[in-house]
């Protein structure tokens, strides 16, 4: 006869494979015996069994509204930009800057990262992934390196928007138009307030929408009185929605701080006011 | 239930195409995986913003080194490697960085604030939102290494060998550290999980 002592600490080891249904038979029968003789390892299975219960009724996680606009703009971006390494000349020297600092820091964090990710043997990923993982986590990356535009290259804009001709990499990208390729792309503002911009998932008109946006920002950020101007022509009622989802885009890829900056330093007060309405970044917080 | 890590990988046409250069093909991964691994990131980190940053990290990741990717897991199982990796990393760097309470107090809020979800049934009212609101809280205080096989068990509902892919362990720590987990998440649910006292006398 096993030493019931003995027994009951190993079999209370089991419960939670119990509780799964993943037990040998023989290993079922024997804890059912235990149980029906051991009070204290019934309560355990019972407070396991409701701590599961509880975990299985999570209800799912919601998805933030535009979370996949902001998910495809900013690989869009940030893969054409690694692969490509032109763009504005603004963009450009961010981009250096943000390398030449990345490099200083991961030399300065690789071995604490390289112990602390704990992937022994991992034939999968290796040290180019620890040092992605470590580059694309720092704060200032996200926040301060403008992130949205792609460089022009593939000639995404006039026509394409509406034609979907040419179109970019992930079929969402920002076209770095000129002023005057305005008109082309306006034909978008009209499926983005026919669909009611921020109310409810991205309709299907989501990618034009999401087009003139990025083309907007964009624009914000070159030629802030052009985007004033642009701007006005959104009829007021709609405007507070249209500015709520470019704020939330501009926030999602990390161009913000440089959108409002942009918009402030330009003397136009109009665009001084669109740059504070940008900048309630509290906005994030309360979706 | 799912299917088993061998069984055909759904993803296998599109990463075929990602990998012979169509970039669509991978903008198409995105979408399927993206919900998903957002809200595994969200259960691991708690805030919308940390979890949505993580997300963007992810696939970024993967963008760029998908190349690396082998037939040996489905690609879904790469996605939550990736990301989970994310979280781990960003949980480490954030309990240094700043007090983890205010993560906390606003991860509170997932329950009942934000749009709720359509009630399902009667535990989605007032007071099951509260009680969810509570275990989603301490579930974010548990270790990372005993949080992540909980919710990738007892949440995303993962057979025990896909996750021990997905955190590189062996199977029999997996099972042993979703029982610790269990159990310390027992610990702080306290009273909400505490068995009745048995009425009859026990027969020992």
């Amino acid at each position: 006869m096993r030493l019931p002592f003995a027994g009951h600490a190993r079999l209370r080891e089991q419960l939670s494979a119990y509780v799964d249904g993943q037990l040998s038979s023989r290993e079922l029968r024997r804890l059912d015996r235990h149980l029906a003789r051991c009070a204290d390892c019934r309560q355990e299975l019972d407070s396991l069994r409701r701590t599961v219960d509880l975990l299985r009724e999570l209800p799912p996680v919601e998805l933030p509204q535009g979370l996949e606009t902001r998910l495809m703009a900013h690989l869009d971006h940030r893969s054409a930009e690694q692969d490509r390494g032109r763009g504005p000349r603004w963009l450009r020297l961010g981009a250096t800057a943000t390398s030449l600092a990345g490099a200083a820091l991961l030399a300065l964090v690789f071995v604490d990262v390289d112990v602390r990710l704990g992937w022994p043997g991992d034939p999968a990923l290796t040290e180019g992934d620890l040092e992605s993982i470590t580059l694309s986590q720092r704060p200032y990356e996200r926040r301060d390196a403008p992130s949205l535009f792609l460089p022009s290259g593939a000639g995404t804009v006039g026509a394409g928007t509406v034609a979907g001709e040419a179109p970019p990499r992930f079929g969402f990208a920002a076209a770095s138009a000129a002023p005057e390729e305005a008109l082309a792309l306006r034909p978008s503002l009209g499926a983005c307030l026919s669909s009611g911009v921020a109310g409810g998932p991205l309709p299907a008109a989501g990618d034009a929408c999401s087009r003139w946006q990025s083309w907007m920002l964009d624009l914000a950020a070159r030629e802030p009185r052009a985007f004033v101007s642009e701007f006005e022509t959104v009829p007021e009622s709609q405007q507070p929605l249209i500015l709520q989802d470019m704020r939330e885009l501009a926030w999602g890829t990390g161009t913000a701080s440089f959108v409002i900056d942009q918009l402030r330093s330009s003397g136009d007060p109009r665009a001084s006011r669109l740059a504070s309405q940008l900048a309630f970044a509290s906005a994030r917080a309360e979706r | 239930m799912l299917p088993s890590p061998q069984a055909l990988d759904p993803d296998c046409e599109l990463v075929d195409r990602w990998r012979a250069g169509d970039e669509r093909a991978f903008a198409d991964l995105v979408r399927r995986h993206h919900g998903r691994t957002f809200g595994l990131l969200m259960r691991m980190l708690g805030s919308r913003e940390e979890a949505e940053d993580a997300l963007q990290e992810t696939f970024l990741n993967l963008h760029r080194h998908g190349h690396r990717f082998r037939r040996e897991s489905r690609f879904g199982t790469f996605v939550y490697r990736v990301a989970v990796n994310a979280a781990l990393n960003r949980r480490r760097s954030l309990g240094r960085r700043r007090a983890h309470l205010e993560r906390i107090s606003e991860c509170q809020a997932i329950g009942e604030g934000g749009a709720p979800s359509a009630p399902r049934g009667p535990e989605d009212s007032a007071a099951g939102a509260e009680i969810q609101a509570r275990v989603q809280a301490e579930l974010l205080k548990l270790s990372p290494t005993l949080q992540a096989p909980i919710v990738l068990y007892d949440i995303e509902g993962l057979p025990y060998g896909e996750i021990a892919r997905i955190l590189g362990v062996a199977e029999g720590t997996v099972k042993s550290r979703i029982h610790r987990a269990r159990k310390a998440l027992r610990e702080r649910l306290g009273d909400l999980v505490q068995a009745e006292p048995e009425v009859v006398g026990d027969a020992s």
